[in-house]
């Protein structure tokens, strides 16, 4: 391509779901290709032909998407294989066919007008539904008839991989499992979509694949064409398109630095978190996703210290079973890698379920009827939860961790249904179920960190919740833009709720972890252990640093910044005086910041 | 109906040579189209009334019985 005047720099935002920075030309995944011609047949005998044309493309349509599901099945895909089920079913739907037979016949039209035809008229009647979920389905009847298209119009398959020799940057308007399963995903640099969100296919995929990608463009798709040149930065949730000669060489910089920083830091995940004197942190994972745990191993964590479950309710019409719950933990716990895996009791209101949704619009629901409040109140769904876990503790290292606890009220009441859990598994023949489990609690209301010392004697092991803390005890709203300011893990208050907690748990005997964001945060790294925390949790990038500057220390460092930082009266003074002290002492690990 | 559901009931119905037909609220739509039901739009707790007409109609109506009982046999 020339570098002509035409050629325009767009540069987009939307949200990173993948971290990393990826450069090269662009392919424009359409799954429903452009070239679609409609027209009348010439006339009345030719009719016959194009139903038989439908007919083929229907039944290769079936073949590919029970190929696909075939490969699904074997590659043990989290998604759910039912989708495309039901993408067969509509396939195999009389109706639908019979409908596009219909117009074929009485107007004379090609198969591919007919089947638009049809089309059209589904869209209408699903609009017309009022449930959201049903109409929404459109989209797989949609998904359907670009299949049917596809093959009607010859092209059997997409041809990612024919394209471009050194990998492509995949942009599409969104990307289903079914789509993924077809791709050479070793010649894929990076995605950039439309529409999605963090927990969409392509974020999973792109995450589990450490592809850089970045969804929620709204409409990219729009602004590029395949060959362009584009630059995805998933850290900065940033999509360039045909940067100007300057910009890509600023972000070729940046991503060899990138590159450089993460292989140079990798080697330090391996090693484990000794200071110079000797004392030993446990170092573990925050997870969403099984599809996460390799990248967790592979940057160093030794334990998953956090695994958030409200993914198995979002993003789906029915409630999870105890068989999808069991499954994906099954992965986490049985990992040969993690010394053990810390599982979350799901924190979520009543919105995201579907039976409560009209009594629960809540005017504040960070302090509504949400995780462990609502799970006491709906003891079915949270005893399903409940089962799983047992059942998986049987077969690996498994501990509990209850979200939102504000009493002692509270996690005696959970422990007694977790406790009417395991007996019912009993009672029912289930065999190895474990005596005992490690049970925690997250510690991120105030109230519960007052009462630390006598949660103590209720539990296993506590896990700081520090976003949660922060909001609740400087009372900020994290969602209200205006306040972000406001937000500092380094507030006096914050450092003596956190050391209030630490010292509780040791009094009485117990570990303390930190899960929040505060654990991976290399500027809280020498206070944090100072404080002796026995393990902390994080985002899995941000693991090799927080090793390293752990194994540049000692106990002592640690505990004379700890102190100093106590003494000061303001948050901007203990902030001040911690950067100061960490960019010398650890000026190779704060430089990046600075570009 | 959940798409789930209404695609293990539609194997279930294709199973039978019975026509099987979902009614609800007079509205009476083709068991075997899993676009009809669908668009039937049974939220989760609804009332349905599923009858079968042909020489296994019996057996069809007891099979979709325990589907619904089994909660569409979630897997």
């Amino acid at each position: 391509m020339s570098a002509d005047q035409s050629t325009k720099t767009f540069v987009l935002k939307g949200v990173g779901v993948s971290p990393g920075i990826a450069i090269g030309r662009c392919y424009r995944f359409d799954p429903l290709g452009s070239q679609i011609s409609f027209y009348k047949l010439k006339d009345e005998s030719l009719v016959p032909k194009e139903v038989q044309r439908f007919r083929k493309a229907l039944k290769e349509s079936e073949e590919q998407l029970l190929d696909i599901q075939k490969n699904l099945r074997k590659a043990k895909i989290t998604e759910p294989v039912y989708v495309i089920d039901v993408h067969i079913l509509i396939l195999k739907d009389k109706m639908f066919s019979n409908r596009t037979v219909k117009y074929i016949r009485d107007q004379g039209i090609n198969a591919e007008w007919a089947l638009r035809m049809t089309l059209d008229h589904y869209k209408q009647i699903f609009e017309g539904v009022q449930d959201d979920y049903i109409s929404s389905r459109i989209s797989d009847v949609q998904y359907v008839v670009q299949r049917i298209l596809r093959n009607l119009t010859g092209e059997k398959h997409e041809i990612v991989w024919e394209v471009g020799n050194n990998g492509v940057i995949v942009v599409s308007h969104d990307i289903s499992p079914a789509d993924t399963a077809q791709m050479k995903l070793d010649k894929i640099l990076g995605f950039a979509t439309d529409s999605g969100g963090r927990t969409s296919h392509t974020a999973i995929v792109a995450r589990s694949l450490e592809l850089p990608a970045v969804v929620g463009l709204d409409d990219i798709t729009h602004y590029v064409r395949t060959d362009d040149e584009v630059i995805v930065d998933g850290t900065a949730g940033m999509v360039v398109i045909n940067p100007y000669p300057d910009m890509l060489k600023r972000y070729e910089e940046k991503k060899r630095h990138y590159d450089v920083a993460n292989d140079e830091y990798l080697k330090f995940g391996k090693l484990p978190a000794v200071t110079l004197d000797n004392y030993e942190v446990q170092i573990g994972c925050n997870i969403e996703f099984i599809e996460e745990i390799p990248s967790a191993i592979a940057h160093g964590a030794e334990s998953i210290g956090l695994y958030r479950t409200e993914f198995l309710y979002i993003y789906r019409e029915d409630l999870p079973t105890e068989e999808d719950h069991f499954n994906n933990y099954r992965q986490v716990v049985t990992n040969p890698n993690l010394s053990s895996s810390t599982i979350r009791t799901f924190d979520l209101g009543g919105d995201k379920f579907a039976n409560y949704q009209k009594q629960s619009k809540e005017l504040n629901p960070q302090m509504g009827m949400r995780a462990i409040r609502f799970c006491l109140k709906e003891v079915e769904i949270f005893k399903t939860q409940l089962r799983a876990i047992w059942r998986v503790s049987a077969l690996g290292k498994t501990k509990i961790l209850f979200p939102m606890i504000s009493s002692v009220e509270e996690i005696r009441e959970a422990k007694k249904i977790l406790e009417e859990a395991r007996q019912e598994l009993i009672e029912e023949g289930v065999n190895n179920i474990p005596e005992k489990i490690d049970i925690g609690i997250m510690m991120e209301v105030p109230s519960a960190v007052v009462i630390a010392d006598k949660l103590a004697q209720e539990v296993d092991f506590f896990s700081i919740g520090t976003n949660d803390l922060i909001q609740y005890s400087l009372a900020i709203d994290r969602a209200n833009e205006r306040l972000t300011y406001m937000y500092e893990p380094l507030h006096p208050a914050v450092l003596r709720l956190i050391q209030n907690v630490v010292e509780a748990a040791h009094q009485a005997g117990i570990e303390v972890a930190m899960c929040g964001e505060m654990a991976g945060d290399p500027l809280c790294i020498l206070i944090l252990l100072g404080m002796k925390l026995d393990e902390l949790s994080m985002n899995h990038l941000a693991i090799p640093r927080i090793k390293k500057i752990i194994r540049e220390t000692t106990m002592e460092e640690a505990e004379t910044v700890l102190n100093k930082a106590l003494s000061f009266s303001t948050a901007p003074e203990v902030r001040s005086y911690v950067q100061d002290y960490m960019v010398n002492r650890f000026p190779e690990e704060f430089i990046a910041e600075e570009d | 109906m959940h798409a789930r559901a209404a695609a293990s009931f539609v194997k279930v119905a294709q199973q039978f040579d019975s026509k099987i037909y979902i009614e609800r609220d007079g509205q009476t739509v083709d068991g075997n189209s899993i676009l009809d039901i669908l668009t039937l739009a049974c939220p989760y707790g609804g009332k349905l009334t599923i009858t079968a007409e042909g020489t296994d109609a019996a057996v069809a109506i007891k099979e979709l019985e325990k589907l619904i009982e089994n909660k569409f046999g979630e897997e």
